[in-house]
């Protein structure tokens, strides 16, 4: 039954009024429950859904690069072939320097390099866009590694990742990465880059560990930090300092 | 005319030799030109162009060898010892010229500078 609304303005009665109210209380009712339910699952599987919470690492490994101590010289680039024997192809890089000239009044132009490497983010893009799950991110201390038996080349991490952090390796036919030296990490190493860096331009360490450099370095009060591309909202492990 | 021609011959290959200079990667001026440094790092370079207000005395007496090379094969030619006052940190100690400890890259222009220069010397 139709209210009779002289205005012409469309109205409700009463009982239709209730069963808007009463399926709307249904609906929550059960689909609040099956939501958390269902993003509890994905959280299980390392993806977060309507709540993100930084997953706890058993060593939050982290790379900080102070910017102007990096002069170009390339030696990580050349440890990190070294180390992993990478063919000597330009476009085959697990780190790279990037150069940036910043314009001066009178002077000749400002020039900075800037090492970018892959920061094995919180939320990686690579790891959700690989159709074979050759991509994964490791619980225990959150690198992303490639499994080459499983990687079909088709090279939709690369698209996904904000960084170009990753190259296709023709040579063993998978995508290749950056891995952190996880291997030599295990014996309890320090990666090749780090090694091999002559100025200090790259700290390396574990987060969680209040007395590293690493730690220090990333709380001081009153020192500006950066990650490169925080729009693509990612959540690099990685950032950027200036001393 | 026959009898000239083989002398004639020999002095012009003898002569053409000369048009070829020896090959040392960069062009030679005549007040030393560019040096490109790769030791200890790589992408380091040195211009006497830019350092054309001295006398050749004024380096190479006590500072520098001339020879090519010399610099690199030391082994003292490292920023601890600029900073201290060897070779380049003589003058570049923030008084005469700017300090070794400042403006890094107008030296260390990198390995994606020297490319450059080199495409530029060439």
């Amino acid at each position: 039954m139709k209210n009779k609304n002289e205005k012409g303005l469309k109205g409700l009665s009463r009982r239709d009024f209730v069963r808007m109210g009463a399926s709307s209380a249904l609906m929550l009712g059960l689909g609040l429950p099956v939501a958390r339910a269902f993003s509890a699952a994905a959280r299980e599987m390392g993806y977060h859904i309507f709540t993100w919470k930084r997953p706890h690492y058993e060593k939050n490994y982290c790379m900080v690069l102070v910017e102007n101590l990096c002069i170009d010289c390339e030696r990580c680039m050349d440890a990190c072939k070294k180390t992993w024997n990478i063919p000597d192809i330009p476009d085959y890089y697990r780190t790279r320097i990037l150069e940036r000239h910043l314009e001066q009044e009178g002077k000749k132009p400002l020039v900075e390099f800037i090492p970018v490497l892959c920061y094995h983010c919180d939320v990686p893009a690579c790891v959700y866009a690989c159709p074979t799950s050759a991509s994964y991110k490791r619980k225990e201390d959150g690198i992303v590694l490639v499994d080459p038996k499983k990687c079909i080349g088709c090279k939709g991490c690369m698209l996904a990742c904000p960084y170009d952090a990753r190259y296709f390796n023709e040579e063993i036919y998978a995508i290749d990465k950056c891995t952190y030296c996880q291997p030599i990490l295990e014996k309890g190493g320090t990666p090749a880059c780090v090694e091999a860096c002559p100025t200090g331009t790259r700290v390396f360490g574990d987060l969680n560990d209040r007395g590293s450099k690493v730690y220090k370095l990333l709380h001081q009060i009153e020192k500006k930090i950066w990650v490169l591309k925080p729009e693509a909202e990612t959540r690099p492990r990685g950032g950027y300092i200036k001393i | 005319m026959k009898k000239l021609f083989l002398p004639c011959a020999i002095i012009l290959c003898l002569g053409s030799i000369g048009l070829f200079p020896l090959d040392k990667g960069y062009p030679q001026d005549e007040d030393g030109g560019v040096i490109i440094f790769s030791k200890p790092v790589k992408g380091v370079y040195f211009s006497h162009k830019e350092h054309k207000d001295f006398s050749c005395k004024d380096c190479h007496e006590d500072i520098f060898a001339e020879e090519a090379g010399a610099a690199e094969a030391s082994g003292n030619f490292t920023m601890k010892l600029m900073e201290k006052g060897e070779t380049c940190g003589t003058c570049h100690d923030g008084e005469t010229a700017f300090s070794v400890k400042e403006s890094c890259t107008k030296c260390h222009i990198g390995v994606l500078g020297i490319n450059r220069l080199r495409k530029k010397l060439d």
